[in-house]
């Protein structure tokens, strides 16, 4: 079990991206992330993975404050050192019982060209696949979806839930809502840096219904204000 | 104009006061042999032709092209403007020492150079020895393939020509400054957390690595100096051991302003610091402070990413 408990985080004095956040994530699952822009959710997953410094509260693991040693984390925009290969990249994490070639038929990349020349799903690809190859127990994974194919996104997916049969926990955000409401056990929507409110599956449709409800309210006065302006001109 | 301004601005606020003032000494100091050279019609021939293939280099290298192209209709007057503004003190200086020639020279460069349509394609180059470098020398592995024809035409004509006195020390020389610069770039932090190592064990290990592969590469010409100039030894292995020293210190002052995914200004500038180290000896012992420096900094850098290994 991940426990967050109280977490403050702020890049400025008293403006905090992180506030009081408190939240519960049962092992062996997938729990999605949802928040809108500037929720957030980075900043949430960033501290988590050990890279935001927090001003007070604890995130642990089973009790214990929560390690590297126990996560991988895939970062929304990829970086690769420049003018080396996917394969070489591939092979500087160590897992002998990783098999590179099976695990490429699915994803087809030319492991043997520079990275640099890779289009943004292929680098989304290796670095998941980077992140396969850790094989560590909680994976992280912000915007896995991003720029990558159907093809791939379903494949993402099969991938996703078979890792959850092995008893990995999986933390994931999206901003395509389907995406994770057809994979995760459970989301969270983040708001304001709080989790405002978690649901389990039951709770996904009125879940969808309420956000797309609370974006289309907030902003119908500016889109009709817009159209009507143009209208008129 | 001015968005180059607020980049230099964001540039002097991100290396600091200090270095700011230090950097202006240095390019007061480079101005200032500029000056003394370029009195001579010769030593202007070669700045001018220097400072011609620096220009090149940038043009080829520079990421915005595409940006310039893309927004503006007049990119090449724009770049034209730009190389002309880097290029107005050496022909300030040209001018002053009437250099005529080499001042035409660097015109007719600068405008060359802004009409070049070229830029660096992905090599895919996969050689041998690629293969033969260790899988977590990744620097190793990028630097050999983007310098792997310098490299090998270095050290083929160094070991052919080592009957001549000269062509190691020089080959030496050039290959240590190509395996220095593998270390401009701060990789991602995935990357520095693959060996689970603590700061103080991933700091000895990027330095053992380097220094094994570099005493690999050189050793062999050290050896046919030997051969044929034995009474001069202490030339080469002064050379080396030189360069032994600056690969620690461009190593410790990598990660001592490590930044993820970036090549950090300050880094570079330190880096730039030490190179000169090799042409001006009274820097050397200011190296050997910063080293200890560095490392000690180094090691509190580092120990934010992988203090979960201590």
């Amino acid at each position: 079990m991940i426990t967050i408990k109280n977490l403050n985080i702020s890049y400025r004095k008293n403006e905090p991206v992180i506030d009081n956040l408190n939240l519960l994530l049962q092992d062996g699952l997938i729990h999605g992330i949802v928040g809108l822009n500037g929720a957030g959710k980075t900043t949430f997953l960033n501290s988590m993975f050990g890279l935001k410094k927090i001003d007070s509260g604890e995130i642990l693991s089973d009790g214990h404050k929560i390690n590297k040693k126990t996560l991988s984390y895939l970062v929304t925009e990829n970086f690769f050192y420049s003018n080396i290969s996917g394969r070489e990249y591939l092979n500087l994490f160590a897992n002998k019982e990783f098999d590179l070639e099976k695990w490429n038929k699915l994803f087809t990349l030319p492991l043997d060209h520079i990275i640099d020349g890779y289009s943004t799903g292929m680098k989304k690809k290796l670095a998941l696949l980077g992140i396969l190859k850790q094989d560590k127990p909680i994976m992280i994974l912000d915007e896995p979806f991003n720029g990558i194919d159907i093809e791939t996104c379903r494949i993402i997916r099969m991938i996703l839930l078979r890792l959850k049969e092995s008893g990995k926990t999986i933390i994931v955000t999206s901003h395509i809502i389907e995406t994770l409401t057809n994979l995760c056990d459970f989301i969270h929507y983040l708001e304001k840096g709080k989790i405002k409110y978690s649901k389990d599956k039951t709770g996904f449709a009125d879940f969808e219904r309420e956000i797309f409800d609370k974006i289309e309210n907030e902003n119908i006065e500016i889109v009709n204000q817009l159209f009507d302006n143009n209208l008129k001109k | 104009m001015l968005i180059r301004v607020k980049q230099a601005y964001r540039a002097i606020v991100q290396i600091g006061l200090f270095r700011s003032v230090f950097l202006c000494g240095l390019l007061f100091f480079v101005g200032s042999l500029l000056n003394s050279y370029s009195s001579d019609r010769l030593y202007s021939q070669f700045i001018s032709a220097g400072f011609i293939l620096f220009l090149l280099s940038i043009h080829i290298k520079r990421g915005d092209k595409m940006f310039f192209k893309s927004h503006f209709s007049n990119f090449r007057i724009l770049l034209l403007i730009e190389y002309i503004l880097l290029s107005l003190p050496v022909l300030s200086l040209f001018l002053i020492h009437l250099q005529w020639i080499s001042f035409l020279v660097l015109c007719g460069g600068i405008v060359l150079v802004s009409l070049i349509e070229f830029t660096t394609r992905h090599r895919i180059l996969n050689s041998r020895l690629q293969a033969a470098i260790p899988a977590d020398s990744f620097e190793w592995k990028a630097g050999v393939r983007k310098y792997f024809f310098i490299i090998i035409a270095v050290w083929i004509f160094a070991f052919i020509a080592s009957f001549n006195i000269g062509v190691v020390p020089l080959a030496i020389f050039i290959l240590g400054f190509v395996t220095f610069s593998f270390y401009e770039e701060c990789e991602s932090y995935q990357v520095l957390l693959l060996h689970e190592l603590n700061a103080k064990q991933f700091l000895l290990l990027k330095v053992k690595r380097q220094l094994i592969l570099f005493s690999i590469m050189v050793t062999p010409l050290i050896l046919m100096f030997l051969v044929f100039h034995f009474d001069k030894w202490y030339i080469p292995i002064a050379e080396y051991l030189i360069f032994i020293f600056l690969h620690i210190y461009v190593i410790v002052t990598k990660y001592a302003f490590y930044e993820p995914n970036t090549k950090s200004p300050a880094a570079q500038m330190f880096g730039a610091l030490g190179a000169l180290g090799c042409f001006i000896p009274v820097l050397i012992p200011l190296v050997w402070v910063l080293t200890i420096r560095h490392y000690l900094k180094s090691i509190d850098k580092l120990n934010f990413y992988l203090n979960d290994y201590n």
